[in-house]
């Protein structure tokens, strides 16, 4: 009779699902404390009493609901943006074959490499010239530049992954070549342009520091510059209040979770095989 | 395709949207750019008549408009809700923009320096004689023509107008608020006739609120748990021994102890420092063991949970202790630290020396420091900076740590940041590593000054302060 096996992966799956479930958990139910649930000792794994009464102040006090806004608003332009000219470069770099083609894809990933921090100055003097600081347009275009070295890898590399006969077919059935980018290309790489929307969504939403030299106004602050807002030196951390935002905040994430994961699952695995 | 086609000029459109949102103002801000009409506002049973500056605002800045930054948070509260009242009598609009906590220095010096936005400044006083030292600042005094002839700057409180608006003898702020440490105590356990009885039995001594270093060592020695068993609270002594806090531990001390002298040379390494380092080394025997881990949330938690008897701390800690969930609220007294020598922390307002709108905004600086004005701001926690407002109405009643607070504010010797224009931040630091070598046991206290003076003296060569 062959042995049970003792069930180490599900024990490591629990153990893992609840080292990264537990801090939303603790977040979620924090936001629902008053302050006298909270710094207490011992704590309140499950609060004694819930109220929403953080999630209403944060919405009507702390200007969230505008933060919040402009944190969507920001990401999603600059998601979509960075989605069509990374496609179309992604496209290019994967289908046609150029004089400097490797040294073009070597530059565009050495500008990811430069830290952030170092093009925070002239981003600052220039925005001054241009009259953009202070704009959710300045903020997303230095997003769409600060995102679309890895969108155009990645989105070369999935376009590398179909196969030349598909393209021969459809040359021989009489599509142009942007048909056959729009038609049959881009339809096939829909996981992979899942992926990279989700990277660069999240980059961009929690992104903080840009965002604090290049926005001065509450009317175009995101999210996490919003929420640093909230701390306040020589005065208690508004705990509840700022689990309540952290709470907001993470409903897009947790849509975007949810609604993909499948699509996630595909492209990843489609960016993993890529020989 | 034709979906992700729709999908794609639907999001198209939302990013024109989010474009065409930035930059400007909110609906509600460009609605207030029409001076309304205000009830003459009333505090602390004051009336305030003079908010027009005597006559000085009348609305001639119709049309203009001015940016104050600041910090997020209270200050940012305040000035916004005097600048209600000075839009109306200016005619002009006003702007705060604020920057949160721990970013909003190099923000600002980043504006003062290239974008030049903002018309006026309120932050602490150490960043403000950097900008003064740097040309960012106008002197106030070249207002004098449009100031209001109701000024009386010699109604601040004695020598904080010198240590909080002036640098190198030249005005160029306002004081805005002040801040002291204080000593807050457990009143219930001080007026407790049998623990005075005890401790009158153990110590031969009367039991009385601590004004030297040597009594507080006592009494907090008396009510620690671990040294006397008969101690009805936990620990004697509290205070946020965490780094970037410390330091004001031993700078709180009395004695000729000095950081910086007035022509920013170290004497950190002197005799007052080494006896401050001392008793705060002693003191360290009478808090709990993760004393040097304890911040502000940290340290007031434990205060307000009952476990010391004694605390120097900021006066924002009142709010905890009032909270309906403290254990010790209505049971705390307040005095001047022991030995008289608080250290000083406070905020400063001043005009931009790039603002095209620099009259305006020496008015409104005028404005929120006024005598009247600067009730407005008092239920946001900024406290009076004006020695006469303490007497007026309502307002020394108004809150218990007051007549302590103005003492303390009489008293300080010395700001908690190191004054010393650019490197501020840099000898903080300095300050603090060396102390919590010093609080951790790393090295002694001679060590301690010794290092802490050759690093002092490297970092201001360095900056080639003249």
């Amino acid at each position: 009779m062959k042995k049970k096996k003792f069930p180490v992966s599900l024990i490591l799956l629990v153990l893992f699902t609840f080292i990264f479930l537990f801090p939303i958990y603790w977040t979620i139910t924090t936001a629902m404390k008053q302050p006298g649930q909270i710094m207490v000792i011992p704590p309140e794994f499950i609060p004694s009493k819930i109220s929403l009464q953080n999630f209403r102040q944060v919405i009507a006090e702390n200007n969230m609901g505008q933060f919040f806004w402009n944190s969507l608003s920001i990401s999603i332009s600059t998601t979509i943006i960075t989605l069509i000219i990374a496609s179309f470069a992604g496209y290019g770099f994967s289908r046609f074959n150029f004089r400097g083609k490797k040294l073009s894809l070597l530059l565009v990933i050495a500008v990811r490499m430069i830290p952030s921090l170092i093009y925070m100055i002239p981003y600052y003097i220039i925005f001054n010239q241009l009259h953009l600081l202070d704009s959710k347009v300045g903020l997303t275009i230095v997003y769409i530049t600060a995102n679309l070295p890895l969108a155009i890898w990645l989105s070369a590399s999935f376009f590398d992954e179909l196969p030349d006969e598909i393209f021969e077919s459809a040359k021989i059935d009489g599509c142009t070549e942007f048909q056959i980018y729009w038609r049959i290309a881009l339809p096939l790489v829909v996981p992979g342009l899942v992926v990279i929307s989700i990277l660069v969504f999240l980059a961009s939403y929690n992104e903080f520091g840009t965002a604090l030299v290049l926005l001065f106004n509450d009317s175009t602050k995101t999210l996490p510059v919003g929420i640093s807002g909230m701390v306040q030196l020589q005065k208690d951390t508004p705990f509840g209040l700022l689990a309540a935002a952290g709470t907001i905040a993470m409903i897009p994430a947790f849509i975007l979770a949810l609604t993909t994961q499948k699509y996630v699952q595909k492209g990843i695995t489609a960016g993993a095989v890529k020989g | 395709m034709k979906k992700i086609g729709l999908f794609c000029t639907v999001l198209l459109s939302l990013v024109v949207i989010s474009g065409c949102g930035g930059g400007g103002e909110t609906k509600e801000s460009a609605k207030s750019s029409e001076p309304v009409e205000l009830k003459t506002p009333e505090k602390f049973g004051v009336k305030l008549e003079n908010l027009d500056a005597s006559g000085t605002l009348d609305g001639q800045y119709k049309g203009k408009k001015i940016t104050v930054a600041t910090r997020t948070g209270d200050h940012e509260t305040a000035l916004k809700e005097a600048a209600k009242y000075f839009e109306a009598a200016s005619g002009a609009k006003v702007e705060v923009q604020s920057f949160p906590a721990g970013n909003d220095e190099e923000k600002i010096q980043l504006d003062l320096s290239t974008s030049h936005t903002f018309d006026a400044v309120l932050m602490p006083v150490a960043n403000i004689h950097s900008y003064a030292a740097s040309g960012y600042l106008k002197k106030l005094d070249d207002y004098k023509k449009v100031a209001d002839p109701e000024l009386d700057t010699d109604d601040f409180i004695p020598s904080i107008l010198d240590l909080y608006g002036k640098y190198d003898g030249k005005l160029y702020a306002f004081p805005y608020k002040p801040d002291t440490q204080m000593l807050f105590y457990r009143k219930d356990i001080f007026e407790d006739e049998k623990v005075k009885t005890a401790y009158k039995e153990k110590t031969g001594k009367d039991l009385a609120v601590p004004t030297t270093n040597e009594e507080m060592i006592e009494v907090a020695k008396y009510f620690t748990k671990s040294k006397n068993a008969d101690s009805p609270i936990d620990y004697g002594y509290i205070s946020m021994g965490s780094t970037t806090n410390s330091r004001a531990i031993w700078m709180n001390r009395e004695g000729e102890q000095t950081v910086i002298s007035k022509d920013n040379q170290a004497t950190v390494d002197n005799d007052g420092t080494k006896k401050a380092m001392e008793t705060m080394m002693e003191l360290k025997n009478y808090t709990p063991k993760e004393w040097t881990q304890l911040g502000w949330d940290e340290a007031n938690a434990m205060f307000v949970e009952g476990k010391a008897l004694m605390m120097e701390q900021w006066p924002g800690l009142i709010n905890s202790i009032n909270d309906d969930k403290s254990k010790i609220k209505d049971k705390v007294g307040f005095a001047v630290t022991p030995g008289s020598s608080p250290v000083l922390g406070g905020w400063s307002i001043a005009v931009t020396n790039h603002s095209e709108e620099d009259e305006l905004a020496y008015k409104f600086v005028e404005f929120v420091t006024s005598k009247d004005a600067e009730l407005l701001k008092v239920e946001h926690t900024m406290d009076p900076v004006r020695q006469s407002n303490y007497e007026r109405g309502e307002v020394m009643d108004s809150n218990s740590m007051y007549p302590v607070l103005l003492d303390s504010l009489t008293k300080g010797k010395q700001l908690v940041d190191a004054d010393v224009p650019y490197i501020s931040a840099q000898l903080n630091d300095i300050l603090e590593d060396e102390t919590q070598n010093l609080l951790n046991g790393k090295q002694d206290i001679d060590k301690t000054t010794a290092n802490m003076q050759k690093k002092l003296k490297k970092e201001i060569s360095s900056a080639e302060i003249e």
